[in-house]
């Protein structure tokens, strides 16, 4: 900001650009992380479908739930912790934070729907019911929010260059 | 320190009433002696003109020990000496939340203000020497945090194990300074020499969470096996639960931590760049 008459030096627009990367990367920690609370209130806790472990899994769907539980945990405080750390570099862009977040949605309940719920086998949606249409609207709905995530994503990316182009001007 | 008097509570077999009223004497008398000497090192200090610390570190040690205390004498850990739940109980609170609670009282920095400088000296220097420092590296803590753990709890075969009579106390130790040692390592607000990035400690973590959690579900999915207790499916759901609570905090405490180390050094940069801005 003291340095607006001179054109900016290389350093502090590198850093510019790990602040903005960053802004997406908490974004997605966060969305893993409260997508994977959702599920865990919502499906397990109050609707009963999912179950706690089924017995009925191989030991690599343990495993794979095992990390991708512990990762989510991890994602969603190490996120809010982030997230302050933006906000007190001035750092804090609301548009790639929602595109990330968006995106962690997409990619984290795609990722349950089909390698958990289907190659691994780990727990279905919900037990003695038609699985066909809970599948589709499943990972439909995942994929609609990563597309949503991707498009936010890319009119921030457009908004940051007319920024950049301004400030050029 | 509780090994000695463990084991002469081992002598008498079985779990009759003296063998149960020298372990409940043995572990009052170390609770209340860690509470004391932290309280008595905290009086030295002041003694010596230091500033007081924050009371939060004074807290949560006190509330370290009092739990503690709780969990090992009377009526709760007689509960766990005969139900698997009861005993996960315990097992939560002496392998996370007692080693945070003592690892966020700071005692070695309580110490170090406490004692000489000459004393301070050799603490350091012990501190330095090459075992302790891979032992208090976050990837053989967490080995040594979780592997007894995982193999104890894999099956429910270790349950004989853990309620033997001789046994069953020393790894209640063994869980306390393990996970004292791994919290210290991975959180630690006392000075380290040599700690690791943060992203060693995070693997770390998480690591040690998911082992947490795959155990428990292993556990719950063989609990329905003869010869294991009939509460087990019960306990492995509150392992995996309980776990995951303790997890939280140690994920906030390790988060807060990082979150304000690193606003140490923004403030230092910024005044850097002041410094710099003023000198041209």
């Amino acid at each position: 900001m003291a340095a607006s008459g001179r054109p900016p030096a290389a350093a502090p627009r590198s850093r510019a650009g790990l602040l903005e990367r960053r802004n997406v990367l908490v974004g997605i920690l966060f969305g893993c992380g409260i997508i994977a609370f959702i599920d865990e209130a919502v499906f397990h806790q109050l609707l009963h479908w999912h179950h706690f472990y089924d017995r009925s899994t191989p030991d690599a769907g343990l495993v794979s739930d095992g990390l991708f539980h512990a990762f989510s945990w991890f994602a969603t405080v190490a996120s809010l912790f982030l997230f302050a750390d933006l906000r007190r570099r001035n750092a804090l862009d609301t548009r790639r934070w929602v595109g990330g977040t968006l995106v962690g949605i997409g990619a984290f309940q795609l990722y349950d729907g089909l390698m958990h719920h289907k190659i691994l086998d780990l727990h279905q949606i919900r037990y003695g019911v038609d699985l066909l249409p809970y599948d589709l609207l499943w990972n439909g709905a995942a994929a609609a929010f990563l597309l949503a995530g991707l498009l936010v994503l890319r009119t921030a990316g457009r908004a940051g260059r007319r920024g950049d182009a301004a400030d050029r001007g | 320190m509780a090994e000695g008097p463990h084991h002469s509570g081992s002598l008498t077999t079985g779990v009759g009433d003296p063998a149960v009223a020298a372990l409940d004497t043995v572990a009052v008398v170390v609770w209340l002696c860690l509470a004391v000497l932290y309280l008595a090192a905290g009086r030295a200090a002041a003694l010596r003109g230091r500033d007081a610390l924050p009371l939060r570190h004074s807290i949560a040690w006190l509330s370290g020990t009092a739990l503690g205390l709780a969990v090992t004498a009377g009526p709760l850990a007689h509960a766990a000496a005969t139900s698997s739940t009861g005993h996960m109980a315990v097992h939560l609170v002496l392998g996370m939340v007692v080693p945070l609670l003592l690892v966020l009282g700071a005692p070695g920095t309580v110490l170090l203000r406490a004692v000489p400088a000459r004393v301070g000296r050799a603490y350091s220097r012990l501190v330095r020497a090459p075992a302790l420092r891979l032992l208090a590296h976050p990837v053989p803590a967490m080995l040594l945090a979780t592997a007894p753990m995982a193999l104890l709890y894999w099956d429910g075969a270790g349950f004989a194990l853990l309620h033997h009579p001789a046994l069953g106390p020393l790894l209640h130790v063994h869980f306390v300074v393990s996970g004292t040692l791994f919290t210290y390592a991975v959180v630690g607000i006392d000075p380290h020499p040599h700690r690791a990035p943060v992203r060693v400690g995070a693997g770390a973590l998480v690591v040690s969470i998911a082992v947490h959690g795959i155990v428990a579900k292993h556990l719950y999915a063989v609990a329905d096996r003869d010869g294991l207790p009939p509460d087990t499916e019960q306990a492995a759901q509150l392992m995996y639960y309980g776990g995951d609570m303790a997890h939280a905090l140690l994920l906030v405490a390790f988060c807060a931590q990082v979150y304000r180390e690193s606003g140490r050094r923004l403030r230092r940069a910024d005044r850097g760049t002041e410094a710099e801005r003023s000198s041209n």
